[in-house]
């Protein structure tokens, strides 16, 4: 299984993380500053980085940078108490490959670490399968088993965007920002409406459903055993 | 209206300043001219009393000579001239001259030995004081001076007084409106300060001017008082932001916890259940305080910060392809006409936010069947947004208030939210200088979010409250 280091310099976020993470089966190493934690996070064990923005000593975007400068491509999660838009920019900027702001649920940081681990896949096919669903990027078709599927231009978007991560937990949140662009919190039901209807389109009576919800974390695509 | 150092005439009169200035050239010019009148009177006086007497003093000589000796005084004083400026006559009691050089009685005479003014008889220009009585034995007896020489120094002096008091009562009053130009613009500059304050910029101050006058002290104890107020103000916003802020981690790791338990006890008991409910009830804790922290963080935004040119057409488009579904799957029907290019500049992802937050209320507060329609009108550089639905709509009264943090009308206390949303609307018009207008739509209601700079004037969310105690009624300019 997975080794994930987290560094989090507050005791009590830091275990909390932890004990989830080793919950789901990870290995977890811990640090409590910045050096400390850039020490460690060089050595190359580790498969995710879960940092805190704010660290004594260095601070995360310092670390995500001098990581990246060392050539240690490690996936990494920036958490952060900023939700400034651009601060979410600059942590991406830095290197960081996700940035989730607190407070968030824990299964929305598992989802997250869950897509970073397994990267979704490269931008550069033009063709995505998942079990009985086609999508053509290029002429922007999508189809079911040879059925095509008349889609609208954001549920096609919503599609690709699932079909890159099958099998992974998607969650609201990650919609909101990477679908529909939103970088703030609402609170609508428009994810859930737009999946809704996604989902009528891609399950035609007696077909088995290809789009799961999770109670409480969000969506799963992923092809039937 | 002609203008004047910015001032329309009309209000520089009626200002302060300029009714200072012509108050202070008034003063000046009575008190020139009664000065004038007061010198006047009394050299005149001086001069025709002297004169005067001199008259009298002759008539009285004469008359107490003896009859007989008369016509010889008269006739000798004559060969004295021209040293002797008075003129004598003696006159038959029927008024024709038995000597000297008074040729006629003067018309008009009264011979009662009082000094008269009279016309010369001989030349009509020419101005007499003279004296007439009757004597003892019936004749007349008339004494006379020119007058002239008087009046024209009286004229002379008219004339000096008019060269003098004229110009400078001009001139007084000129000084008075300069004065009162210059006093009127700097209390213009004061009180244009002082409505940004009100309109809750406290961080502006007063003019102070290197000197030292009654305005300039007053102006420093104005600002003194600015910066305590200031100081009080960002104290006080602060607690509840640093409440909001520290409410945060606690709520999260109770999140946490409850998430274990759940998972301990499993989703299907009812234990799992009274779980399921706590977490939406921190849940929904946690989406307030992140809602006030960022109507927090959008008020202590850096104006322009992250300020670019973007297509508001393109945004509205997106917007309408996010909601339609939205809106029909609730039963509304959502108009969206396609909306030409419309090119402004501010924050993208904040004026999203705005735009979003009034779509999702339009079709929150609309129940089926009815309409929401989104709309980008106005021209050019005057682009227009307009979120309108066939609702419930807003009271006047409640107009100005759903712009406030936490408020939510009784009628929609039913529906989800916590009133968070406009206030955050207000916030993000308010940092781009935009304005917001909530209108009727009966039934319905129609917010129109003006999108330029100045659109409202210098508004902020606390002009709102500032105004809060005026007469309610459509539209409210924020
Ligand atoms: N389109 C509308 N029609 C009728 N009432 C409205 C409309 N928009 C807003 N209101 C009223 O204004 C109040 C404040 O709106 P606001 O968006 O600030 O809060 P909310 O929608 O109740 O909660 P939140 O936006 O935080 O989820 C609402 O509760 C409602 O009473
Ligand atoms: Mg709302």
């Amino acid at each position: 299984m997975a080794t994930i280091l987290v560094i989090e310099d507050d005791p009590e976020t830091a275990s909390e993380i932890r004990a989830e993470l080793v919950r789901c089966g990870f290995t977890v190493g811990c640090a409590a500053d910045g050096p400390g934690g850039l020490s460690q996070a060089v050595d190359g064990r580790w498969d995710a980085i879960v940092l805190d923005r704010m660290l004594p000593g260095l601070d995360g975007l310092e670390l995500v940078r001098q990581l990246r400068t060392r050539n240690v491509t490690v996936p990494t999660l920036l958490l952060s108490a900023l939700g400034q838009v651009s601060d979410r920019i600059t942590g991406l900027r830095a290197g960081a490959d996700d940035y989730l702001v607190k407070p968030f649920a824990l299964g929305e940081l598992m989802a997250r670490l869950e897509v970073l681990l397994r990267r979704p896949s490269g931008g550069t096919q033009t063709r995505l399968h998942v079990g009985p669903l086609e999508l053509d990027l290029i002429a922007r078709r999508a189809s079911r088993g040879g059925r095509t599927l008349d889609l609208l231009a954001r549920e096609f978007q919503l599609l690709e965007y699932l079909m890159r991560r099958d099998g992974m937990p998607v969650t609201r949140k990650m919609l909101l920002e990477d679908v529909f662009g939103y970088k703030f919190e609402i609170r609508t039901n428009l994810v859930d409406v737009h999946i809704g209807r996604l989902r009528r389109k891609l399950d035609a009576p007696g077909e088995p459903p290809l789009l799961l919800t999770l109670r409480g974390e969000g969506f799963i695509l992923s092809a039937p055993q | 209206m002609p203008r004047y150092a910015g001032l329309r005439a009309v209000e520089l009169i009626r200002s302060r300043g300029f009714r200072w200035g012509t108050t202070f050239a008034a003063i000046l010019g009575g008190s020139l001219l009664a000065m004038f009148v007061l010198m006047f009177w009394r050299s005149s006086y001086l001069l025709f009393d002297a004169l005067d007497r001199s008259v009298t003093e002759q008539v009285e000589l004469l008359a107490a000579r003896p009859p007989d000796m008369l016509v010889f005084m008269i006739s000798s004083r004559m060969n004295h001239r021209p040293a002797v400026v008075t003129q004598v006559g003696l006159f038959t009691p029927d008024g024709i001259s038995i000597v000297g050089d008074v040729p006629a009685i003067p018309v008009g005479l009264d011979l009662n030995g009082s000094v008269q003014a009279v016309q010369a008889p001989a030349s009509p220009t020419s101005q007499w004081r003279a004296a007439g009585r009757r004597l003892a034995d019936g004749r007349l007896l008339i004494v006379a001076r020119e007058a002239d020489e008087i009046l024209e120094v009286r004229a002379d002096l008219i004339r000096g007084a008019a060269a003098g008091i004229v110009p400078a009562i001009l001139l007084s009053l000129v000084g008075g409106v300069l004065v009162g130009i210059a006093t009127e613009r700097r209390l213009r500059h004061i009180s244009a300060v002082a409505e940004r304050v009100i309109a809750g910029e406290l961080g502006e101050r007063l003019p102070c001017s290197s000197g030292d006058d009654e305005l300039d002290r007053l102006c420093a104890i104005v600002n003194r008082m600015l910066e305590r107020f200031e100081d009080v103000a960002t104290a006080l916003k602060g607690v509840g932001d640093n409440i909001a802020h520290d409410l945060r981690t606690p709520l999260t790791s109770v999140r946490a916890r409850l998430e274990r338990s759940l998972r301990m006890v499993g989703p299907g008991s009812a234990a799992g259940a009274s779980i399921a409910e706590s977490i939406t009830g921190v849940d929904r804790a946690l989406s307030i305080v992140s809602a006030l922290l960022r109507v927090a963080e959008i008020r202590h935004a850096r104006r322009h910060k992250a300020f670019v040119p973007f297509d508001l057409g393109e945004v509205l488009s997106e917007t309408a392809e996010t909601f339609r579904p939205v809106a029909e799957e609730k039963g509304l029907a959502f108009r969206f006409p396609p909306p030409c290019r419309a090119m402004i500049i501010g924050d993208r992802d904040i004026l999203v936010e705005a735009i979003v937050n009034l779509v999702d209320n339009a079709i929150k507060f609309t129940p089926p069947p009815g309409v929401v329609g989104l709309y980008l009108e106005g021209t050019g550089e005057h682009p227009i947004v307009q979120v309108i639905d066939s609702g419930p709509g807003i009271a006047p009264a409640e107009r100005r208030d759903v712009f406030r943090r936490f408020f939510r009308s009784d009628a929609s206390r039913t529906a989800s939210g916590s009133g968070l949303g406009l206030s955050l609307v207000a916030e993000i018009v308010a940092l781009h200088r935009f304005s917001i207008t909530l209108g009727d739509e009966r039934p319905g209601c129609r917010f129109e979010l003006r999108c330029w700079p100045g659109a409202g004037g210098p508004d902020t969310l606390d002009r709102v409250e500032a105004r809060s105690n005026e007469a309610h009624g459509p539209p409210l300019h924020i």
